[in-house]
């Protein structure tokens, strides 16, 4: 459009129409729209896109559509080819109870530092967990932290308004959705981007970062050796990734079902090889199963727990197929009693 | 089969699903999402939530199109899938109750009115259409703007950038839109219909 006034362009009247000129510049404008019927239009018609745009309903809100399709066709590439059946039953708002741990939170010798530096931005947290079972804690940022024994982490926001967390050993994130505040999880050789979501980080004795996610997605990066490119994976519920420290590369596994026992003491099976059973759970529990079930190869299980213990487990278990079982400290020997 | 059946629309039609192809299907993702999503947000006022929630309704469309006949339209399965996956959403999680709370109203007057989303003017959909053709950091700051009636230091703040930025975008944005938009904005403003065919 042209005019003779070379400094009313259209940024200037919008910001105009959004009331945020001053007088010397509410007075240009004035001026300039005396001079031509047709710089009048002008200003209309950006008035009239400003108006028409206020009346949507509902509001429109910043989705990123192309980058929603990707993680959508992802997801459609994998059921159409076969390797996930299931439909997703389980909304990620299915939030687990925690329970257990919150009561002994009390009884924990975590060692915990908070200290503010002058800015407000730059909050520094470091949490380190010595004890024996799991620690609880909000971040600075409302976000939740569950974080495994052995385990430390220390966040900080950095300002380019980025919150980061390094971690060594194992925590569960359920990070507060600050679409403008990108969290990070350093973990050595790599680490994991996200929004607003929930996942577990691992820091493996070798290297390797294993990340599974509960809900939402999350991003996972690592900066090749020679630093001259990243790696980039992203993750969606319920999908597992590992960042190999001898492979320079990610791995995108499938998640492990009882990947969260740590945090939320649930384990859940469906349709699972009796023996992969027995194997998580000696695992999660830290005890030694020792079976001696001839069919066993035939046998499929499904249920779910929540927060029993390994006899309970089992006991419902050897139950189901009527077998038998002897404890012995932390070992457990199941049969078939017609076997004896 | 599984039979769905539209309210509000009484027509004899209907669509079989299993014949989609996987280019329709992404025009039909791409032509809806950013409005579902606000769908969704209406109800639930959370946009990850609201995004999940039009994801898995795709998803599920996509997995189940073989066993599926949809009366009406897609749009309007969508729609209502949408719509009961964020009311029921609501209704079920407890842990969501201040959310419930704050929503409980606008839930019912929205029902009462209950303005088919789909009934949307031409223009409407235009105007959604070039909003999403901004590009991401302008489109939120329009947003802020535009729909959070944000202050334009306020929107700096917030984004961590310079009030001049935000001065810039917001000129391209409502530049670009009312470029998008000139060929319905006669009809809107009618009487400067012969003015702007020149420009």
């Amino acid at each position: 459009m042209k005019s003779d006034n070379q400094h009313i362009n259209d940024t200037l009247l919008t910001k105009f129409l959004l009331g945020e000129t001053n007088k010397k510049e509410q007075k240009l404008i004035i001026d300039w729209l005396d001079e031509k019927e047709e710089n009048h239009k002008h200003l209309d018609q950006l008035e009239t896109v400003w108006l028409e745009s206020g009346k949507l309903k509902p509001r429109p809100i910043p989705v990123n559509t192309k980058l929603a399709w990707s993680i959508l066709s992802k997801r459609m590439d994998v059921h159409d080819s076969g390797l996930s059946p299931s439909i997703r039953k389980h909304s990620r708002f299915k939030i687990i109870i925690y329970t257990s741990i919150a009561a002994s939170i009390l009884a924990l010798i975590g060692i915990f530092n908070w200290y503010n530096d002058e800015s407000v931005q730059n909050e520094k947290f470091l949490l380190a967990n010595n004890t024996s079972e799991t620690l609880q804690e909000l971040l600075p940022d409302g976000s939740k932290l569950y974080l495994n024994r052995s385990s430390k982490i220390t966040y900080e926001t950095t300002i380019d308004n980025q919150r980061i967390v390094n971690l060594e050993g194992e925590a569960f994130f359920k990070v507060k959705r600050d679409t403008l505040r990108p969290f990070i999880v350093n973990a050595g050789i790599g680490g994991v981007k996200v929004l607003g979501t929930s996942f577990q980080v691992k820091r493996k004795n070798n290297g390797d970062i294993a990340v599974d996610v509960n809900s939402g997605k999350v991003e996972l990066f690592r900066p090749n050796k020679a630093k001259t490119d990243t790696l980039h994976l992203i993750l969606v519920k319920d999908e597992g990734g590992l960042i190999s420290n001898e492979k320079d590369t990610i791995i995108s596994v499938s998640s492990n079902s009882s990947a969260f026992f740590w945090v939320d003491k649930r384990l859940s099976f469906i349709n699972k090889p009796l023996k992969e059973v027995f194997k998580v759970l000696e695992d999660c529990y830290d005890i030694e199963i020792i079976s001696d079930i001839p069919e066993i190869n035939k046998m499929y299980y499904t249920s779910s727990f929540i927060d029993n213990d390994a006899e309970e487990v089992i006991r419902v278990i050897s139950n189901t197929y009527k077998l038998s079982y002897q404890k012995e400290d932390n070992i457990f020997t199941i049969f078939s009693p017609s076997n004896q | 089969m599984l039979l769905l059946t539209s309210l509000t629309l009484t027509t004899e039609q209907t669509i079989h699903t299993d014949c989609i192809s996987r280019e329709d299907f992404e025009s039909l993702f791409n032509d809806h999402y950013s409005r579902l999503c606000a769908y969704a947000y209406n109800f639930l006022k959370e946009q990850e939530a609201s995004e999940e929630i039009v994801q898995e309704a795709f998803f599920k469309l996509w997995i189940k199109r073989k066993d599926i006949v949809i009366e009406s339209s897609m749009e309007s399965y969508l729609y209502r899938a949408v719509r009961n996956a964020s009311l029921n959403l609501i209704k079920h999680i407890n842990i969501r109750e201040k959310y419930k709370e704050y929503n409980q109203e606008e839930i019912e007057y929205d029902e009462q009115i209950d303005r088919d989303p789909l009934n949307a003017s031409e223009l409407e959909l235009k105007i959604r259409a070039s909003i999403d053709l901004l590009p991401e950091q302008r489109k939120k700051i329009f947003i802020l703007s535009r729909y959070e009636q944000l202050k334009y230091r306020e929107i700096a703040e917030h984004l961590g950038i310079s009030v001049k930025t935000v001065e810039n975008q917001m000129g391209k944005a409502l530049k670009f839109l009312r470029e998008e938009l000139a060929d319905y904005l006669p009809l809107i403003v009618l009487f400067f219909n012969h003015f702007f065919n020149g420009e």
